[in-house]
């Protein structure tokens, strides 16, 4: 398996990990510390917060995430198939076209049924 | 060696995050606790020496399944629910160590008889390039497949959000 | 890497498929009623069973033997088709009353006969899962596609999880025997188990085959696999829940009688004492339990639990002509039940009422010819000649009696004993109840049409039923030569 030295990954890991925590570390112990009521409240860009949080949001949101995934899933195949696409040929072109064919008429479908619709 | 440490600390860590995704009160912190788990799953990926999978492991899992899984829980009324562990009863929990120690038994079965088959390794096994020859060679039946089951996803979602004209 | 393309090999699904975009396109496009995406999509199961029909005697494996197109599969492809078009006619009307604009309705149900027909046909143990994954997909959103009712979508939310854990535990499976053998294929996994005595006995291949049978068993709903079956069954449209016990059922036993016959039989495994205990289990809870169901679905779905039973109990024999009275089984109770769940259809509500068995009460006053086809569905279902139904259950006991089984077809014979007494629960309220008034529609033309192919079908295997068995001879013989 070895193509690739795991201690570099691993060295790589460790100042990943190292510098997330030693930022937060210094911010927390060095910055100063203000607290007033204002400050310890939740940060929304600036805008007072509104009521709970915790309502129930539109399905609206579900179909959008589920579109992207649908796409996503769809992308992440043409991935593998962009580096050998030259090795592959014409044929190549074939076969990803059919894949992004079917996929398209449901994207159609979904676009005709209104499901990227925001009312 | 090396890979072996870094193998335990990853399985170690696995069970931890997908024990607290299942035990969690708050779906949130499930749904987040899932999210870490989905990270070091594809460490694992690299750990075996599959780094077009560890990648597609984080695009998919953590960027699309993830997002969904909070859509999902943001559609709840969260205001039900508990911030404290999930508690199970007890006939959940047996058959669930039922099922572990099943599948431990068959674990240490197969340890003796489990050999990869010769010629099986390939080299550059698990590479972008080797995965993208199988999928539009070999494989390339159950590719065209694929996309009609995520044309099915299209048409599943749109059975349950289509909204009524009529209505 | 052998590669190669036969376009042919995949021909009866490339015209489902095809199908599939032109509907998709014309519902796209098209206003309210969508009957005529329905009429697309006959033409198009139609043309597949014509392609079926024509393509029968070839024997193609093809797509780097991902998939083979043999008797067997057209058989099988056949027998979902049919079911699909007799499910589609059903529902041309009924699909327009319970959704404004539901024309994916046909759309599911086109992708879900494809993953049929992928999963009957396919050779790889990927293309197995793929095509599972394909017709459960689609059956879901079916299961909940009348959404206004709770119980539709509480029903399709239970086949969902339990059908993703089916799944899961399918996928195991198939991940252990590809970690002993290394390869999914299932020509190649027969190949090396038939060389390689040391892997009797092997229990990571033993847990992989017990782990599949798990996941196909809840698709086919044996017991103690079946608890999502009532509820799901009850809560589907009526056309839905037709094609769920004909075609779904027949596809998932296609997929084990086939893994069955090209692997199984040079590997030792007690696939044979486990199937004989689960048939047994099957037949008894199945029947005991729609002896108590007030609802007609209800009972149907305890029924087709059963049913499955007796399936198995041809798999059991192990022979040529047990699995092949089991693929006879199969057609026969895939005539029978989308009948019977399309009177069910013209009976059922707008609001998901109207199988309870007191809606059938003194139906044969007001539709004497309807209710006589229902008797005779019964009457098959329940395996009284001459039916289709008897047919099937004559060959499927004769064959366990022939392979020494005797003990369980004496026992699936009492347990359809059992079962005559719910069947002619539902003739006798028919005809010697007194009628509550219930509002009188006519029968709409696709529903007595779909009735009437149903009918031929059950006569059909019930009087000449010896050329279909041949075909079902046939068709096993192709995949054992």
């Amino acid at each position: 398996m070895q193509n690739y030295n795991l201690i570099n990954i691993a060295i790589y890991a460790v100042i990943i990990i190292g510098f997330a925590v030693i930022t937060v570390l210094l911010s927390a112990l060095v910055g100063p510390k203000a607290k007033s009521n204002e400050k310890l409240s939740p940060y929304e860009c600036g805008v007072e917060p509104v009521g709970n949080a915790r309502f129930s949001f539109p399905v609206k949101y579900y179909v959008i995430a589920l579109m992207f995934l649908i796409f996503d899933v769809e992308v992440v195949f043409m991935y593998p198939w962009a580096i050998i696409v030259r090795a592959l040929g014409a044929f190549g072109m074939y076969e990803m076209g059919v894949f992004i064919f079917i996929v398209l008429v449901g994207f159609v479908y979904a676009w005709k049924k209104g499901a990227f619709e925001w009312e | 060696m090396i890979s072996n440490v870094l193998l335990y600390i990853t399985a170690v860590l696995l069970v931890i995050t997908y024990l607290y995704a299942v035990i969690a009160g708050n779906p949130v912190y499930s749904a987040l606790s899932m999210g870490a788990a989905f990270f070091l799953t594809s460490f694992l990926f690299v750990l075996l020496g599959a780094p077009f999978l560890a990648a597609v492991q984080v695009i998919i899992y953590v960027g699309a399944m993830l997002v969904m899984f909070l859509f999902i829980i943001m559609m709840f009324d969260l205001n039900k629910t508990s911030t404290g562990t999930v508690r199970y009863k007890p006939s959940t929990i047996f058959s669930y160590f039922l099922i572990m120690v099943v599948l431990l038994i068959a674990f240490f079965m197969a340890k003796g008889v489990l050999k990869m088959p010769e010629g099986f390794t390939i080299v550059g096994f698990g590479s972008a390039e080797n995965i993208g020859f199988n999928l539009m060679r070999y494989y390339l039946l159950p590719f065209e497949l694929a996309s009609f089951i995520l044309l099915v996803g299209v048409f599943g979602a749109i059975t349950f959000i289509k909204k009524r004209d009529k209505e | 890497m052998h590669f190669d393309l036969n376009y042919s090999a995949i021909l009866p699904q490339i015209i489902i498929g095809v199908t599939l975009f032109i509907s998709a396109t014309i519902d796209a496009f098209s206003s309210a009623r969508k009957w005529p995406v329905g009429i697309i999509t006959l033409f198009g199961i139609g043309a597949g069973i014509s392609s079926a029909v024509y393509l029968w005697g070839s024997n193609i494996v093809s797509f780097s033997q991902m998939v083979s197109l043999d008797e067997f599969s057209l058989l099988l492809f056949i027998t979902v088709m049919i079911a699909g078009f007799i499910t589609v006619l059903v529902s041309l009307k009924y699909v327009d009353d319970m959704e404004p604009d539901g024309g994916h309705f046909y759309l599911l149900l086109l992708s879900s006969l494809l993953g049929m027909m992928f999963l009957v046909s396919a050779t790889n143990l990927i293309v197995i899962v793929l095509g599972l994954e394909l017709m459960s997909l689609s059956i879901y959103p079916l299961v909940g596609f009348t959404r206004d009712r709770q119980i539709s979508l509480e029903g399709a939310m239970k086949y969902l999880i339990l059908g993703a854990i089916a799944t899961a535990f399918l996928l195991y499976g198939i991940a252990l025997i590809y970690s002993v053998l290394g390869t999914t294929n299932l020509y190649t996994i027969a190949r090396i188990l038939s060389t390689a005595q040391h892997m009797t006995g092997n229990l990571v291949m033993m847990a992989g085959v017990a782990f599949i049978l798990i996941g196909f068993s809840f698709k086919v709903a044996l017991v103690p696999f079946h608890a999502w079956t009532p509820d799901a069954y009850q809560g589907a449209p009526a056309p839905i829940t037709g094609f769920m016990a004909a075609a779904v059922k027949a596809a998932s036993f296609g997929a084990i009688i086939k893994v069955v016959i090209i692997v199984l039989q040079s590997f030792h495994v007690p696939v044979a004492e486990a199937l004989w205990w689960l048939s047994a289990v099957t037949m008894f809870t199945g029947n005991i339990i729609a002896v108590m169901q007030k609802n007609v679905k209800r009972m149907l779905a305890y029924s087709s639990i059963a049913h499955a039973g007796y399936v198995v109990v041809g798999l059991v024999s192990g022979t040529a002509f047990g699995m092949s009275s089991a693929v006879f089984y199969l057609l026969s109770y895939t005539f029978t039940i989308t009948g019977s769940f399309a009177i069910i259809t013209y009976l059922e509500k707008n609001d998901g009422t109207g199988s309870e068995l007191s809606d059938f009460s003194g139906l044969a006053k007001e539709h004497p010819i309807l209710s006589l086809i229902m008797a005779v569905f019964m009457l098959s279902l329940a395996g009284i000649p001459p039916t289709a139904g008897f047919m099937a259950k004559l060959y499927v006991f004769s064959a366990a009696i022939k392979s020494g089984y005797i003990g369980l077809a004496i026992f699936g014979i009492l347990t359809s004993v059992i079962s005559l007494y719910y069947y002619l629960r539902i003739v006798y309220a028919m005809y010697f109840e007194e009628s509550e008034g219930r509002t009188d529609t006519p029968v709409p033309a696709g529903i007595a049409a779909g009735v009437f192919i149903a009918l031929w079908g059950v006569i059909q295997l019930g009087i000449l039923p010896s050329d279909i068995m041949n075909f079902a001879m046939q068709s096993i013989q192709s995949l054992i030569h």
